[in-house]
């Protein structure tokens, strides 16, 4: 494993040359002790790059690199380990050494979610509503750990259950957003945490292009939940796309800045995503079947069948009735209510209280009820 | 024989009688003050000397020891000044006492011998009664508040030649008619809760806290009319009665902040002290131990604006206080308890930016729940009532609607606080339904069936604690309360599930 990490941390010689290196010389211990002359024959390789692969033949930073992963708990995915997706390596400048936290399991290729670090309500249901079915699926949601859509993609998902991996720019041990630290720790339980950069390393602006290459080639497919201009969130399907995976964008508004750079994505070529089922795919379900390692998960009902399940039949009191007419074109908040009603604010406290309960009407963040038509 | 002269000193807010003992020996000419006093008491010998040479009378060329009795006790203050002259004044034979009664003598001394009103005065007027001392001789400007307490002669003067001429009876006391008939005024600064348009259903669960002495945590968007309705609460709470108006006028008085206000303080109190506050300002402190906003506030209503912006350290000491009704604050000199009970209401904004729940906000949920953590879950578990504030939208008002006025809100309040009253007769330290504890919840919650079923659906579908549920409960014990129900009702209930909307909200994050 020294040498792995020694080939990843070679200064000035990047993924696809250390490829080019692996694939003449089959293992790194080999490229370790190879001659200078053998490594310019190395098809990409110049006498200068080989000079100084020869001059840092030293693996005491490799030693000290695991010592300090034993100590913390890391793992190291090599580039030649089973578990490293094979779709993962269509990446050209898949990295040879990942560094990962929690599980990578043998069918660990799924769909990314990513978008914007400020989204809108829109965005995060429908980022919530895709990890959940994912989840239920048992298919993996792969993300980027960020505020906002990523950080709901994987909470949705390990609340339905479901197995998520992260990808990181920066070190493992660097909690980046913070406020992410204990979603961190679930993921480690019921996923994994991965990055391409050694413990201790900081988020810098130039890693994160790196780690949204990672999402797209660990992913089958890609949603884009909500993305304004220049986000980074574009960097992943541009990615994506160039590596053939399929991308799917929910339409935004026209006139919302938040959903400009979704938009152009549709209107770029990328599937329009109208309802979850679209993340399923086929040679998925083979490739777990094949694996033997269907673990039966309990069916996770989703919030709209618990609702139904709570949903008590009954006739509607008057007053309920005249709140439900009310209501049934658009939601309204208590006030609006009250006008329309004529019924006093107290009253309509009570009786929506009761409704909402019994799953009738729903109260939205922003204080307004909206009947359930279920 | 040394001259005794009686006066007081404070402790806390409670007084007692201090034996002001004056001996001239012959000596060096010098004054000495003994007894524990504190550097205003020992500057008193200053002022005195100014105060007799000024009035004509002659200071001792003499060693003058004073002690003031019991000489075990600290005491501080500089309303010993007076005594302490009297004191010299009999000694050297100057002042030859014709009253028979005893006279607790309080007032600071000028240099040129007028007396100047000092605080504490009302804790000493009281403590002068309960030591069986019939009058009291206070500066004049003190006399408003000396009056409050009857059952004792108060008689108030303007300088030290005034006092020594009605002690020697050469010049009769001539009571002040002005002063004499002090009545409070029950004037609240013109805030009425009909002020407060379309937030009638807000006002109901505010009227709920007032009447069960639920704590109050209002949320919402900047401007939306927080700070309006918390200014507001105080003119529904009921009255205070005679005790507790002389309880609140005590403490002031002892803080030294009644001699602005004067009289007694007939208004519950409302205190609101910026989120900058120390936690020694809030909780009482300083070097002598004074108390701070929460025994300020006693009787009243404590109101944190934005409350979430407060130290951590600064919100927890709360806890205790508002767990046993008062507050122990010990320094190397002193140790007070002083009382704090109060009706705290808090405010604070629902996120960062303030305005979560519309389409301006754009903080995730992680980020919401971080700045909600602020605030530790003690604290937000002794928050009873938990209500956003929303804005109104002007164009829904009907023009001409007005709210209902606090005079009536604040009859609703009074006659649930009666029916409290009488339940926790006879109970220590429970007043209304906000204290209770867990077997009188399950004394007196008792549910109608249809009302336990509506919270156990509750309870399943947003999996609340059973302490939640507790809450829940007493809550709706106020609501029906409200309405004189002895059971509790489903409509109690329903009302009582909306009185917690945070932990609602919670419910529905997308957070782990």
């Amino acid at each position: 494993m020294e040498y792995w990490i020694w080939l990843s941390g070679l200064r000035g010689i990047g993924p696809i040359a250390q490829k080019k290196l692996l694939e003449y010389f089959k293992t790194p211990n080999r490229i370790y002790e190879s001659s200078e002359e053998e490594l310019v024959t190395v098809p990409g390789i110049g006498s200068s790059l080989a000079q100084s692969i020869c001059e840092a033949r030293s693996l005491d930073g490799a030693f000290s690199v695991l010592e300090e992963l034993n100590q913390k708990k890391m793992k190291v995915l090599a580039y030649d380990d089973p578990l490293y997706p094979d779709l993962a390596k269509e990446w050209p400048e898949a990295p040879v050494v990942l560094y990962y936290m929690g599980t990578i399991r043998k069918s660990c290729v799924g769909q990314g979610i990513v978008g914007s670090r400020r989204c809108s309500a829109y965005g995060k249901q429908v980022a919530v509503e895709a990890a959940g079915y994912l989840a239920q699926k048992d298919i993996p949601v792969i993300s980027g750990l960020a505020k906002g859509i990523d950080g709901y993609a994987h909470t949705a998902c390990l609340k339905a259950g479901g197995y998520t991996i992260a990808f990181l720019g920066n070190g493992l041990d660097v909690y980046y957003p913070r406020e992410h630290r204990e979603l961190q720790a679930s993921i480690i339980e019921n996923g994994a945490v991965v990055s391409m950069y050694l413990p201790g390393t900081k988020p810098r602006p130039e890693h994160f292009p790196k780690r949204n290459g990672l999402i797209s080639s660990w992913s089958r497919k890609l949603l884009v939940a909500e993305a304004a201009n220049k986000s980074g969130a574009l960097i992943t399907a541009q990615l994506a796309k160039t590596l053939g995976r399929e991308i799917f964008v929910p339409p935004h508004e026209i006139y919302r800045v938040s959903g400009q750079g979704t938009n152009q994505l549709l209107k770029n070529g990328a599937t329009l995503y109208l309802k979850p089922e679209q993340l399923d795919c086929r040679d998925f379900l083979k490739e777990q079947f094949l694996s033997e390692t269907n673990e039966t998960t309990g069916p996770v009902a989703n919030s709209r069948s618990k609702r139904k399940q709570n949903r008590t039949e009954r006739k509607l009191t008057a007053d309920e009735a005249k709140i439900q007419a009310v209501l049934i074109s658009s939601e309204k908040n208590i006030q609006q209510i009250e006008a329309l009603t004529g019924i006093s604010q107290v009253c309509l406290i009570e009786r929506l209280s009761i409704m909402e309960l019994e799953g009738v009407v729903a109260l939205s963040s922003c204080g307004c009820y909206k009947f359930l038509d279920c | 024989m040394a001259s005794i002269v009686n006066s007081f000193a404070i402790t806390g807010v409670e007084a007692y009688l201090v034996d002001v003992e004056v001996k001239a020996i012959p000596g060096q000419p010098m004054i000495s003050i003994v007894g524990l006093g504190d550097t205003a008491v020992k500057e008193a010998r200053e002022r005195v000397e100014a105060a007799i040479n000024d009035s004509r009378y002659t200071f001792p060329q003499k060693k003058v020891v004073i002690n003031l009795a019991p000489s075990d006790l600290k005491k501080s203050g500089s309303h010993f000044d007076l005594s302490i002259a009297i004191g010299i004044l009999i000694e050297t034979g100057q002042l030859a006492l014709k009253k028979e009664e005893k006279f607790g003598i309080i007032g600071e001394l000028s240099l040129n011998s007028r007396l100047r009103a000092c605080s504490g005065i009302l804790p000493m007027v009281i403590a002068a009664r309960n030591a069986g001392v019939k009058n009291i001789i206070v500066p004049r400007d003190n006399l408003r508040e000396a009056s409050l307490v009857a059952g004792l002669q108060v008689y108030g003067f303007e300088s030290l030649k005034d006092v020594a001429e009605f002690l020697e009876d050469k010049k009769p006391y001539q009571a002040d008619a002005k002063n004499a008939e002090f009545i409070g005024s029950v004037v609240m600064d013109g805030v009425d809760f009909c002020d407060v348009q379309g937030q009638d259903g807000l006002i109901e669960y505010i009227v709920v806290a007032a009447a069960g002495g639920h704590n109050l945590l209002m949320i919402g968007s900047p401007g939306c009319g927080k700070s309006m309705i918390a200014k507001r609460i105080p003119t529904i709470l009921p009255s205070m009665t005679e005790e507790e108006a002389l309880e609140v006028t005590k403490i002031y008085s002892v803080a030294g902040i009644l001699k602005e206000k004067g009289g007694l303080i007939r208004n519950r109190p409302f205190r609101s002290p910026h989120h900058n506050a120390s936690t020694n300002s809030l909780i009482g402190g300083g070097k002598d131990a004074t108390p701070g906003e929460i025994s300020l506030a006693h009787n009243g209503v404590l109101f944190l604006d934005e409350i979430a912006e407060f130290g951590k350290n600064t919100l927890e000491s709360l806890r205790q206080p508002m767990e046993d009704q008062r507050v122990t604050i010990s320094r190397v000199r002193y140790t007070n308890t002083y009382p704090a009970s109060f009706m705290l209401v808090a405010a604070m904004n629902p996120c960062t930016c303030g305005y979560f729940g519309t389409d301006r906000c754009k903080c995730t949920d992680y980020e919401v729940m971080k700045y909600r953590q602020k605030i530790s879950g003690p604290i937000m578990d002794r928050m009873d009532i938990q209500k956003y504030v929303r804005p109104v939208d002007f164009m829904d008002l009907s023009n001409d609607y007005k709210g209902a006025t606090s005079e009536s809100l604040r009859q609703r309040v009074e006659a649930a606080r009666k029916i409290q009253q009488k339940r926790f007769a006879g109970i220590q330290g429970i007043n209304c339904n906000s204290q209770m504890g867990n077997q009188l919840i399950k004394e007196h919650c008792i549910l109608e069936d249809d009302g336990k079923k509506l919270l156990m659906l509750a309870y399943e579908r947003y999996q609340y604690s059973a302490r939640a549920y507790h809450k829940y409960l007493k809550v709706a014990r106020t609501f029906a309360d409200m309405e004189a129900s002895a059971k509790i009702r489903k409509k109690d209930v329903a009302l009582a599930i909306m009185a917690r909307d945070l932990e609602k909200d919670r419910a529905g994050m997308t957070v782990l």
